[in-house]
């Protein structure tokens, strides 16, 4: 599932996986700003999240954590449980240091928590993309720290 | 001339991301103007208070002051002011303290883009709009705690 933006124009495949309608609706207005990335597709829980990421191989997910039936963590675990190299990009409200390490731990190459600038969500996805990690400044020193230990 | 002057809203939603969404899909409706964004239950009275918006599209869980803290200040500096709850919890209890406070509007975040758009348009001429949570039973998956950190 490598180098697949190359079939797209270049531009970075994304999936968002988030239960609130209108946050969904939201990030692809805000993403639609960006013309190296294009959203392709979406889903309402992690087990949609799961399916839609075998049917369309994005490059980046970007993961809400709470979501009904399956949740974003145990989501990301299933897909590193099966080898899937999709690169996936935590979203949460969640800042606590629990949450965080059970994170890192899932697989995920990132995590943006939802009160940090929006503007930094294309950088992030970029970031991701490319293979780097990334970490929202507000949780930086925490995951940074557990990253080294990954 | 003879155009009638947009809607003036307030956002008070503490995830910056959503807000950004939020913002993005009601400049869409051109009859709509947000006029400012508070990240915090606080900062929303002191802009309520100065730029004395239409309606305020008002998240509960809010930093410093909670939304409902919120409201009642709004309501005892602005009665003209109409409030719109936009909120992850499909809570009876919620909804009849908001039908008790007043307030004009209460929508889940799971709601769609002209929900919303229709509830503030319905606040400005008085008009309560509580979408479809009052019209079915309450759904087990979109009922969560009153305190859930995700």
């Amino acid at each position: 599932m490598t180098n697949r933006s190359t079939e797209n124009g270049g531009r970075i495949k994304v999936l968002i996986a988030e239960d609130q309608a209108l946050m969904r609706e939201g990030l692809k207005l805000l993403l639609a700003e960006s013309e190296d990335i294009e959203v392709v597709g979406e889903a309402k829980d992690g087990q949609e999240a799961v399916d839609a990421i075998l049917r369309t191989e994005p490059d980046v997910v970007l993961m809400d954590i709470r979501m009904p039936y399956v949740d974003g963590l145990s989501a990301t675990e299933y897909l590193r449980s099966m080898h899937e190299n999709v690169k996936i990009l935590i979203l949460s409200g969640v800042s606590e240091e629990p949450v965080l390490r059970r994170a890192m731990h899932s697989g995920a190459q990132g995590y943006f928590v939802k009160y940090t600038d929006p503007l930094e969500l294309p950088l992030a996805i970029r970031a991701v993309a490319r293979g780097e990690v990334y970490f929202s400044p507000e949780v930086f020193d925490i995951l940074s720290e557990e990253w080294s230990h990954r | 001339v003879g155009q009638k002057a947009p809607i003036r809203v307030l956002i008070a939603e503490d995830h910056s991301l959503f807000a950004e969404g939020l913002q993005l899909m009601l400049e869409k409706a051109k009859d709509i103007e947000v006029i400012a964004a508070a990240t915090d239950g606080l900062e929303a009275v002191e802009l309520a208070e100065r730029l004395s918006p239409e309606v305020v599209v008002m998240d509960l869980g809010l930093p410093r002051l909670d939304g409902w803290g919120a409201i009642q200040r709004i309501q005892e500096l602005h009665r003209r002011t109409k409030v719109v709850i936009l909120t992850m919890y499909a809570d009876e209890l919620l909804v009849q303290r908001a039908r008790e406070l007043g307030v004009q509007g209460y929508l889940l975040k799971d709601s769609n883009r002209l929900e919303l758009i229709t509830a503030i348009r319905a606040a400005v001429l008085g008009k309560r709009f509580f979408g479809s949570i009052t019209a079915a039973p309450m759904d087990p998956v979109r009922t969560y705690g009153p305190i859930d950190p995700f």
